[in-house]
């Protein structure tokens, strides 16, 4: 006991120098003292704001530089309030699924996660912007530039998912023992659910072609996530309800350059 | 991406386990070439030392000696502009798919643990790039000979790629080597970058198009995906 009070006193030290690069190698009992330590959250907030600013950035100059710089906003956005409207329920589930951690530091370790999610996709962002370079423009008479796109997205995404959420269970699995599966799991629906609605309200990130460059959708705060894929799972069993659904050809005249429709 | 993979055993080889004294910081282009194909790891001890500033630029001038010489056979195949424009285009593509690269690397290389710095991985990426372009120039007189017994350009860039995969798998093992001097227990990450990396380099050979053959502006027009470029340059070579 006393020499694993002393360890973690010795990991609280080196903490405080943390840089980003380390929370890629930390260990289970690095990332314990991370959350633990004051200020942790804000460390993680800002690391979220770089790296999903940049990877922003990257998502969306191949639609127009001016989506990419709303994207840039966006994107940290996202994280952060997907982060801070799941802290409460996140943070008590973990203590009734037997993580004894007070809500903050439940909070400040899925920030953590987040943080590395970040880190990785600015990692990418490069990567991703060369790609950009490489695909035929939003002008082109073809989708393959879209359609690439997407899927570099979706690959990268998934990526950075995928191992910060094993280093989540990693370190859950040090600090709650059986109980980890249970904790990591319920972390993910809630911030799942929460994500896809925020995203859905956030949107547009990539940029349809056929839709004008906006920061946000006009019905951003009509309907929901869950009613749209409800609506689309309908068009596809009855055409009668794909032809209620669809919407009329866009009629707004305030972006009128050539190619932008 | 599982990091449940076993940690990569420690090197059996008897030459590896014994210490090695870090490469002299002063040490000329001649010393770096031969360190970097009989002694790399004196060279990466260095690299963890630190006092690589001179090391870095010889490193990064034997690079683009070899990848320009490399370069100056490639656009002698087509002559005219490609003599200036190949040796340009081949460094670009060096040069560039390792600018590309390098923040996945450092990070990449994190998640497997090294105990690196954003230095320690620019070193080894000129590492790299030095002992490849070492190697293209020893390839130099074997892409010569075949650059005179043919003109088909999709048949010399087969061979062209070749060897140059041949060059860059030999820089990519000093690089897993000296990522594991660094400490690196799952490697995983570096062989997952690895491909990103060749896919990048080869991209980059189509979107700076022609390197090899003619054609009327020195950038292409047209963005393509390189295996439909390949695919569409044999086509048109059977067809003439």
């Amino acid at each position: 006991m006393a020499l694993c009070i002393v360890k973690l006193f010795a990991d609280m030290r080196s903490v405080q120098q943390t840089q980003w690069i380390d929370l890629c190698r930390a260990t289970p009992h690095q990332v314990e003292a991370w959350v633990q330590m004051h200020g942790s959250i804000a460390r993680s907030a800002a690391w979220i704001a770089f790296g999903a600013a940049l990877y922003g950035l990257s998502m969306g100059v191949w639609r127009d530089p001016l989506l990419g710089v709303y994207v840039a906003i966006k994107l940290p956005l996202l994280m952060g309030s997907t982060a801070l409207v799941t802290a409460l329920i996140n943070g008590l589930l973990a203590q009734i699924l037997g993580l004894r951690f007070p809500i903050a530091a439940s909070l400040s370790a899925v920030l953590a996660s987040f943080a590395l999610v970040a880190l990785i996709l600015a990692a990418l962002a490069p990567l991703v912007l060369f790609i950009t370079w490489c695909v035929p423009g939003v002008d082109a008479t073809t989708r393959i530039g879209h359609d690439i796109l997407g899927l570099a997205h979706v690959a990268a995404l998934a990526f950075a998912g995928v191992v910060a959420n094993v280093r989540l269970h990693q370190s859950l699995r040090a600090w709650a023992g059986k109980a980890s599966r249970g904790i990591l799991i319920a972390w993910l629906a809630t911030n799942l659910f929460v994500g896809a609605q925020l995203s859905w309200n956030l949107r547009p990130f990539f940029g349809d072609p056929s839709q004008p460059v906006q920061f946000l959708r006009a019905d951003a705060f009509e309907g929901n996530f869950y009613e749209s894929v409800w609506s689309m799972f309908q068009g596809v069993i009855d055409p009668k309800e794909r032809k209620r659904h669809e919407r009329p050809p866009t009629t707004d005249t305030t972006d009128d350059r050539p190619g932008r429709r | 991406m599982s990091d449940h993979q076993q940690p990569t055993p420690p090197t059996t080889d008897p030459a590896d386990a014994e210490p090695v004294a870090p490469l002299a910081p002063d040490t000329g282009m001649a010393g770096l070439a031969d360190a970097l194909l009989k002694r790399p790891r004196g060279l990466i001890e260095r690299f963890d030392r630190g006092d690589v500033s001179a090391i870095e630029w010889r490193l990064l001038g034997i690079a683009l000696f070899g990848y320009v010489g490399y370069g100056v056979l490639v656009g002698s195949f087509s002559g005219g502009t490609q003599w200036w424009a190949g040796p340009l285009k081949v460094v670009a593509v060096g040069v560039g798919a390792s600018a590309i690269c390098l923040p996945s690397l450092y990070v990449f290389s994190a998640l497997g643990m090294a105990r690196v710095r954003l230095r320690h991985v620019v070193d080894l990426l000129l590492a790299q790039l030095a002992l490849s372009s070492i190697l293209l120039l020893g390839f130099l007189p074997v892409g010569w000979v075949f650059s005179q017994s043919t003109r088909s350009a999709a048949f010399m860039g087969m061979i062209h790629l070749g060897l140059g995969v041949i060059a860059m798998s030999f820089g990519l093992r000093l690089l897993f080597a000296g990522f594991q001097l660094f400490e690196m227990r799952r490697d995983g990450y570096v062989r997952l970058w690895v491909m990103i990396f060749l896919i990048t380099s080869l991209q980059l050979t189509t979107a700076l198009r022609p390197i090899l053959g003619e054609a009327e502006t020195v950038l292409p027009q047209e963005k393509k995906f390189f295996l439909q470029h390949w695919g569409e340059s044999f086509v048109r070579d059977i067809e003439d």
